[in-house]
């Protein structure tokens, strides 16, 4: 083909060049004519005679016209219109096939928007594929993750040549107050060494990032910001820098501002400060897990070079320092790792659940077109009695079927863009992807992918089948299509049904999960207690008479408060993922700190206890008489009681953590960390005793008891503590219910896209044998008005066809259910013990699977028995 | 009187030669469909049928190739007509259409030659 540009121009310009033909031959003719005349021709006779001789001039032009065309587009281009036309012609039927693709690629493509900003992406670093995860292991637990030591670290970098540069940062959130900038505010911050945003090859949107002399222990007060923050505070970046903040009533400079959506290591992170692992205290402790780090690897060198080495280091260390890494491990991984099991399989299992959806969606859409297709055949035998070739005809066909399929795509496009919002809400916190998933290109491309093949896959099977040798008994009877067809589709409800009991079963037993979790005794009552933080910026309360006087003057005004009947302050409410654990040393039973149980501290005021509802099992709770002089003490819980003194009276026995202590009481086992999963012991000690603590563990969570509506309290609290304190920030007020609540959000969440999911599945499923009986039902009106006129009984008419919709639910089950249970295995660590074989959530999908095909055969058996012999003979 | 009843007299168009006489036909200047048929039919001595069938494909082809270019004009006797006239494009193809015709009609003459 040569020439092409002006071809195609011509494609679109067809109409002029043709009137332009048109114009040519008739002036062409009239010189024709005047010629004649000039010889004394008579005008009529030589018009006449001009326009016999010219030729056909039709002919002519489409001859002429035919020089322009562009054979494959033209015809395409005509195939799309006449498919247009056709789909026009049965709304019914495009507006059902329409909807199930929009479903189905609807389903996928948010799915897909959530696994591809979670998991597939490129994370925003640059070459973030040389970028690694440093941690260490806990031996002891299965090589389960663990926090780095500072001093570990330091030997790891020291010791390593896999790496063109390693950085450490605090892997807790360090909470800061931010004053002398309206309202008070409590900002997420952590500590970074000062080269790991050039590790992570980030640059600053404004100013600079940290200097190597700002990791010294004597180090300039500077500060990053993120941009998010740099833009409230400022109103842009670049006036960001240079400007000073008082955080914990300490003056900061910011130095730079980061860029906007930069995210490490936690979406709410907004404050970097230099790590300086030069403090004394920090080197000083092997045991104290507090880092994660972040390696670049060296030129040429791989994650296996890596790996090899740092395990080779970490095994090194551990014969070297036995006493607290004996159970240590030093591990690399990519930075995607930090990603739990669970909210990994949270995804992928959603994204599976979407593409199941979407082969049921295939299959309905495969199903209509095949009914259309047996429809349709005295169309189609018309078409090749006049001449249409074979490939002409399934070019014909398919091209209808990718019609169809775009614009369930553009709507399914549409609707996913609405549906991608609630999905966002299953992007896992803790690891650096930044803000929302978007629809972005990738997504737009795989939708695409996702429709062109859904429309080849589900048109191409039913296109074959019409064109399969069309022969000239279809021009005459309507009735009668061969069985296989019937076979086939009949295959295609079976699927469904399949796909739409595992999706049941997935969602039965996620349902059953979060009815466990959800079941769970916490080991105290939320119900009524009402929580805020008040982190206290440490230089300023570091006195623990400072300290005291803050609680009890806070203490005092809110148990004053009415429907107020406990108040206390505590470390760390329940459910927070950083509280303190210790080894529990009791003098004469467990000596070595090795051996000892460990366990969350708290340092809590007098009444917590009864503002949770924790039972005091035996001796008294903490006080008013535990104070800074009285003999320190401890509380333990009754795991901690068992495990140390089986069987005994653990009241007045000796513990030591934090110097040695007097056990005064036994309490009730709580779920301090997580709801699910195994929990460690529990112990407490009054908030006047954090002498040899760290400030760390001083009580931040204030909790109260109410009679009436936790939330109504917080304005009344927030006045009590403004008072106190003005310059003091208060953050996280809610209650403690809602705290639990969204530790099973993730749960919840998930289960209702799953729910939404079979319910689609369900949906599509009944239309889809509703739709194999309707049309079974229709081929064959005739022979059950025979068979009526012969004496048939009704109720044995409607039997038969109830019994081939309940057969295939049947066959459907059967298939459906095995699938299932290798799909829930897959679900492990997600079913929270439920057993993937549970009996008590198949045998209710499979009931389910069962009325749904009652259900979807009922309305045309129902019509089959309806049917008249005097009319449906007649037709004949 | 009407020629094409008398096929026999008159010499059909092999593949190829209309493009290169309508060239030709346009290379003494700008000319309309008429005017090229007339101009054929005249200078082949009777020759040639100058089918309008054919006459036109060709010349669209020949747009198409970019050898020539149409414009609405009007003729000396008043009439609105499409006037074609060669391209800079087309006055080249022409020489190398008419070469390689002149070898053509010279090795087929020789070959005939003998027989005769």
């Amino acid at each position: 083909m040569r020439e092409w540009w002006p071809r195609l121009r011509a494609v679109f310009r067809r109409r002029a060049l043709d009137e332009d033909l048109r114009a040519e031959i008739e002036s062409h003719l009239q010189m024709e004519v005047d010629a004649r005349v000039e010889r004394g021709m008579f005008p009529t006779e030589a018009a006449d005679s001009a326009r016999r001789q010219f030729g056909n001039r039709t002919l002519i032009r489409e001859a002429s016209g035919e020089a322009w065309r562009v054979q494959p587009l033209e015809s395409a281009l005509q195939d799309v219109r006449y498919g247009l036309r056709v789909l026009r012609r049965s709304p019914g039927f495009t507006l059902t096939a329409t909807l199930v693709m929009a479903l189905g690629v609807a389903a996928v493509t948010s799915t897909f928007t959530l696994l591809d900003h979670v998991l597939l992406r490129p994370l925003p670093f640059a070459h973030s594929e040389q970028l690694v995860q440093l941690h260490q292991t806990d031996l002891a637990d299965g090589a389960s993750f663990e926090l780095i030591s500072p001093p570990n670290f330091v030997d790891w970098r020291a010791a390593s040549r896999s790496f063109a540069s390693m950085d450490a940062y605090l892997a807790a959130s360090l909470p800061v107050n931010l004053s002398g900038q309206g309202t008070p505010v409590r900002l997420d911050s952590t500590l970074v060494e000062p080269n790991l945003f050039r590790t992570l090859g980030v640059q600053p949107a404004a100013g600079r990032l940290f200097s190597a002399e700002e990791a010294g222990t004597d180090g300039a007060r500077v500060v990053l910001l993120s941009n998010a923050l740099a833009l409230t505070l400022f109103g842009d970046a670049a006036s960001a820098v240079g400007t000073t903040l008082s955080l914990d009533h300490q003056a900061y400079t910011v130095v730079g501002v980061m860029p906007p959506g930069f995210v490490f290591p936690r979406a709410e992170t907004a404050i970097w400060r230099p790590l300086r692992l030069s403090v004394p205290g920090l080197m000083a402790n092997r045991s104290n897990h507090i880092l994660l780090a972040v390696g670049r690897l060296a030129a040429g060198r791989s994650l296996d070079h890596a790996r090899q080495e740092i395990e080779g280091i970490g095994k090194r260390l551990q014969r070297a320092y036995p006493a607290d890494n004996e159970k240590s491990g030093a591990a690399v991984g990519g930075l995607r790792d930090l990603l739990s099991p669970q909210a990994r399989l949270l995804i992928v299992g959603v994204f599976a659940a979407a593409v199941c959806l979407m082969l049921i969606a295939c299959m309905n859409l495969a199903n209509l077109l095949f009914a259309r297709a047996v429809v349709r055949r005295p169309e189609i035998a018309v078409r090749v009695a006049a001449g249409a070739s074979q490939g002409r005809l399934l070019r014909q066909l398919i091209t209808e079927s990718v019609v169809l399929a775009a614009i369930g795509g553009v709507v399914g496009g549409l609707l996913s863009m609405t549906a991608t919002p609630l999905l966002a809400r299953l992007t896992p916190n803790g690891m650096p992807v930044g803000g929302t998933p978007d629809v972005n290109l990738r997504v737009f491309a795989f939708a695409a992918l996702v429709t062109l093949l859904t429309s080849i896959v589900s048109g191409v099977g039913p296109a074959l089948r019409s064109c399969r040798k069309p022969d000239l008994t279809t021009l005459r009877s309507r009735s009668g299509d061969g069985g296989r067809t019937d076979r086939l589709r009949g295959g295609l409800v079976l699927a469904e049904i399949a796909g739409c009991v595992i999706l049941l079963v997935g969602a039965g037993l996620l349902l059953k999960a979060l009815w466990r979790v959800q079941a769970i005794d916490p080991g105290f009552r939320a119900q009524g207690v009402l929580t805020m933080r008040t982190a206290l910026p440490m230089p300023r309360y570091s006195d623990e008479v400072t300290r005291r006087g803050f609680y009890t003057r806070i203490l005092t005004g809110v148990r004053a408060l009415p429907g107020v009947s406990s108040a206390a302050y505590v470390s760390y409410h329940p459910m927070e993922r950083f509280s303190g654990r210790f080894q529990v040393v009791a003098p004469g039973v467990v000596d070595n700190p090795l051996e000892a149980p460990g366990a969350v501290v708290h340092f809590v005021t007098p009444q917590y206890f009864a503002t949770l509802g924790i039972p005091v099992r035996r001796g008294r709770p903490i006080d008013e008489r535990d104070d800074g002089s009285s003999p320190p003490v401890a509380v333990i819980s009754q795991s901690l009681a068992d495990r140390l003194w089986p069987g005994e009276d653990p009241i007045g026995r000796r513990v030591i953590v934090f110097g040695e202590r007097a056990v005064a009481g036994v309490v009730g086992n709580v779920a301090v960390r997580r709801l699910e999963g195994s929990e460690s012991s529990q112990i407490y000690f009054p908030s006047d005793q954090l002498a040899n603590a760290s400030t760390y563990y001083a009580p931040r969570d204030l909790v109260i008891r109410t009679a009436g509506e936790p939330l109504a309290l917080a304005a009344a609290v927030r006045r009590i503590i403004q008072d106190v304190d003005p310059e003091q920030a208060i953050s996280n007020v809610q209650p403690l219910a809602d705290i639990i609540a969204s530790e099973i959000a993730p749960r919840r969440d998930q289960l209702t896209v799953l729910m939404i999911f079979a319910g689609i599945a369900f949906t599509l499923a009944a239309v889809g044998i509703h739709g194999l009986l309707s049309f079974t039902v229709s081929s064959r009106t005739h022979e059950i008005g025979v068979r009526v006129a012969l004496g048939a009984m009704r109720p044995a008419i409607l039997g038969m066809f109830l019994r081939q919709g309940v057969l295939l639910g049947v066959a459907g089950i059967v298939v459906g259910l095995p699938l299932a249970y290798l799909g829930a295995r897959g679900l492990g660590a997600l079913l929270f013990g439920v057993e993937p074989a549970d009996p008590a959530v198949y045998m209710p999908a499979a009931v389910l699977a069962l009325i749904l095909a009652v259900t979807g055969s009922l309305v045309p058996a129902l019509r089959a028995a309806a049917i008249d012999p005097a009319i449906t003979t007649r037709t004949e | 009187m009407s020629t094409v009843d008398e096929p026999s007299d008159r010499l059909e168009f092999l593949q190829g030669t209309l493009e290169v006489l309508i060239l030709r036909s346009l290379a003494l200047g700008p000319n309309h469909a008429y005017g090229i048929s007339q101009f054929l039919t005249r200078e082949s001595d009777d020759a040639f049928v100058v089918d309008n069938g054919s006459l036109y494909p060709a010349l669209q082809r020949l747009l198409q190739r970019g050898w020539i270019a149409g414009q609405w004009k009007t003729s000396p006797n008043a009439r609105r007509a499409k006037y074609y006239r060669l391209t800079p494009k087309g006055r080249k193809q022409l020489v190398v259409a008419t070469s390689k015709w002149e070898r053509f009609v010279e090795a087929m003459a020789r070959i005939l030659a003998p027989a005769r």
